[in-house]
């Protein structure tokens, strides 16, 4: 099933009295239950996109469509909903906060979205737990490992049961046995959960887990799976 | 909802311990300054409150009791005999002057002397002693008993006129001054010119309208002016007002200012620590109005337990100021403390500002790497 539809995606950023085409009429389609990767150099347009295509940037051209609902049509202020509703994001640097525990972490996109807090609460440890954070529901973040981390940005990504799952180079800051767990994790809650997970990364260990991989060069995508 | 604005604001103790300081030493200054106020201002018109007059005479222009200088021949008694409505007039004297305490301490004390058969113008508390002095006799303010080490039995001179302590008052301190009690045959002719007085206190025949008596002195009277104690009262307090209350409110703004300098600081600093983490929640999905309520919800605790320090400092100052300047009388309402609470909430709204500015800036994206 498709979650999301991009179609000629294009961001141009004024440079001095140039133009820079940081994305060049994209078109990609994630399907629920699908991990995609797109891979790429540094200043390709990989992170530019996946802005994009969360809505955390606006378009220059294009549009991209998301449960049947087109979010360019949105406006400004109607975005952070719409961000809440249908995306979780996994980031590269984890960017848990750092006063709550990772409990606390979990809820707070429910919480945002409305849900009760002793269901938030128990949805959360649920989560938690089937990520293997049993053990860590009420630890800080500084008690953390950076694998352990990573898993609690994922189970708060999947807070909402996101239509799709975004993350930027989520192995990044991982060692290479971890990377893999975590990519393999991203692969079981695509097939479990049915979200549509797409992933910029610069590491080629976590290609096995892609159904579908791009290419980006030069704000163009291409195909390679 | 999970507090973030709670555990950002609690997570560092030392930082949180020092904001409230702050914000408390800012919010016993307002209160410590209102409450001097407040005393002070009371203070002003407990005298003619509690003088036991329904009309106050004085001489023509003179509209208070504390800062102008009345003067009146004895015999106006008998003009105010014969105006309808008077059932009583009392001659009472008013004066500065100073209190001769052994060789060294020389005091000045408003001195009154007034005639105790008619029952007005006396001390209205007393704590030790007698409430009415007899020949030679005084009552004195505790304060000054307790500063210049009067008690009962004491002498004292005003001139060359030797007087023994026989009561000592409470609520006459006027914080420079007291007040001190005498009879009015005891000075008159010392303090001022002999056959003369200050000011009549008279009271009106039960039933008689006020106002008409009063417009009835003014009328038939030359170069007199009655006053209801009302309005005598409230002259004293505006003396009082008028010249303190440009210097508080001066003081009462450098407070707030503090106040809200140290909460818009902390606010801000906890803000900005932070702004990475508000990206966070941006890029998740929490509006700008949300984050606001976050950092407000920060500023209003930090305000409230500002309070809290305020109101504890307060009281330890109140019981320095006691021992050290027990003549400073501090009065606090309920209403003046919630006045301030109020206040103390409106400074941590508008310390927001500032924080609030940058975070809607905050780009969400911005967390992300840039590839």
């Amino acid at each position: 099933m498709e979650a999301l539809r991009a179609d000629g995606v294009t961001k141009v950023y004024a440079n001095g009295g140039t133009e820079v085409r940081a994305v060049d009429g994209v078109d990609i389609a994630l399907q629920g239950g699908e991990v995609t990767l797109i891979m790429g150099p540094s200043g390709s347009g990989k992170t530019t996109l996946l802005f994009l295509l969360g809505g955390l940037l606006r378009l220059t051209a294009g549009r991209i469509v998301v449960s049947g609902k087109d979010l360019t049509l949105l406006r400004e202020r109607a975005m952070p909903a719409a961000r809440l509703e249908n995306f979780g994001f996994v980031f590269q640097d984890f960017n848990l906060l750092a006063n709550l525990t990772a409990r606390e972490n979990v809820q707070v996109p429910m919480e945002l979205a409305g849900v009760a807090p002793a269901k938030s609460r128990n949805r959360a440890g649920t989560l938690l737990t089937g990520l293997g954070l049993g053990e860590r529901l009420d630890y800080l973040p500084e008690k953390l490992s950076g694998g352990e981390k990573q898993r609690v940005s994922i189970a708060r990504a999947l807070a909402n049961t996101p239509r799709v799952l975004l993350a930027d180079e989520p192995t990044a800051n991982l060692d290479s046995k971890l990377g893999k767990d975590v990519a393999a994790l991203f692969q079981h809650v695509a097939r479990s959960t049915g979200a549509a997970v797409l992933m910029v990364s610069h590491d080629a260990r976590i290609v096995d887990v892609a159904d579908r991989l791009f290419l980006m060069e030069d704000g163009r995508l291409q195909t390679m799976t | 909802m999970v507090s973030i604005a709670a555990k950002n604001l609690f997570h560092d103790r030392t930082r949180l311990g020092m904001s409230a300081g702050g914000v408390g030493f800012a919010i016993m200054l307002v209160l410590i300054l209102a409450g001097t106020y407040d005393g002070f201002y009371r203070q002003a018109g407990l005298f003619t409150e509690n003088s036991g007059a329904d009309l106050f005479v004085g001489q023509a222009g003179v509209v208070d009791t504390l800062h102008s200088f009345s003067i009146l021949p004895l015999n106006l008694s008998d003009q105010l005999a014969t105006i309808p409505g008077v059932q009583q007039s009392s001659a009472i004297i008013s004066r500065t002057v100073e209190l001769h305490v052994g060789n060294a301490d020389h005091p000045r004390v408003i001195l009154v002397g007034y005639n105790e058969s008619h029952g007005t113008a006396g001390p209205w508390k007393i704590v030790e002693g007698e409430r009415l002095p007899g020949p030679r006799e005084i009552v004195v303010d505790q304060i000054m008993a307790r500063k210049y080490g009067l008690s009962l039995g004491s002498a004292v001179r005003i001139g060359e006129r030797e007087f023994t302590v026989v009561g000592v008052s409470a609520e006459t301190n006027m914080f420079i001054m007291q007040y001190a009690f005498v009879r009015f045959e005891d000075i008159t002719g010392l303090v001022l010119p002999p056959g003369t007085a200050t000011y009549f206190l008279v009271k009106v025949t039960p039933g008689s309208d006020l106002r008409t008596v009063q417009a009835a002195l003014d009328d038939r009277l030359v170069g007199v002016e009655a006053f209801t104690l009302d309005e005598i009262t409230a002259n004293n307090r505006n003396v009082i007002a008028g010249l303190f209350l440009p210097i508080l409110l001066t003081l009462y703004l450098i407070g707030f200012v503090v106040g809200i300098t140290v909460i818009g600081l902390t606010v801000y600093t906890a803000t900005m620590e932070r702004a990475r983490e508000y990206g966070v929640l941006k890029a998740i999905g929490t509006s700008n109005r949300r984050l606001a309520r976050i950092v407000l919800v920060q500023a209003l605790l930090l305000a409230m337990i500002g309070f809290v320090a305020g109101l504890a400092f307060t009281a330890s100052a109140s019981i320095v100021i006691g021992l050290t300047v027990p003549e400073m009388t501090l009065f606090f309402t309920s209403a003046q403390v919630m006045e301030v609470f109020v206040a103390a909430l409106g400074m941590s709204v508008v310390a927001t500002a500032l924080p609030l500015g940058r975070l809607a800036r905050i780009d969400p994206a911005s967390i992300f790497r840039r590839g």
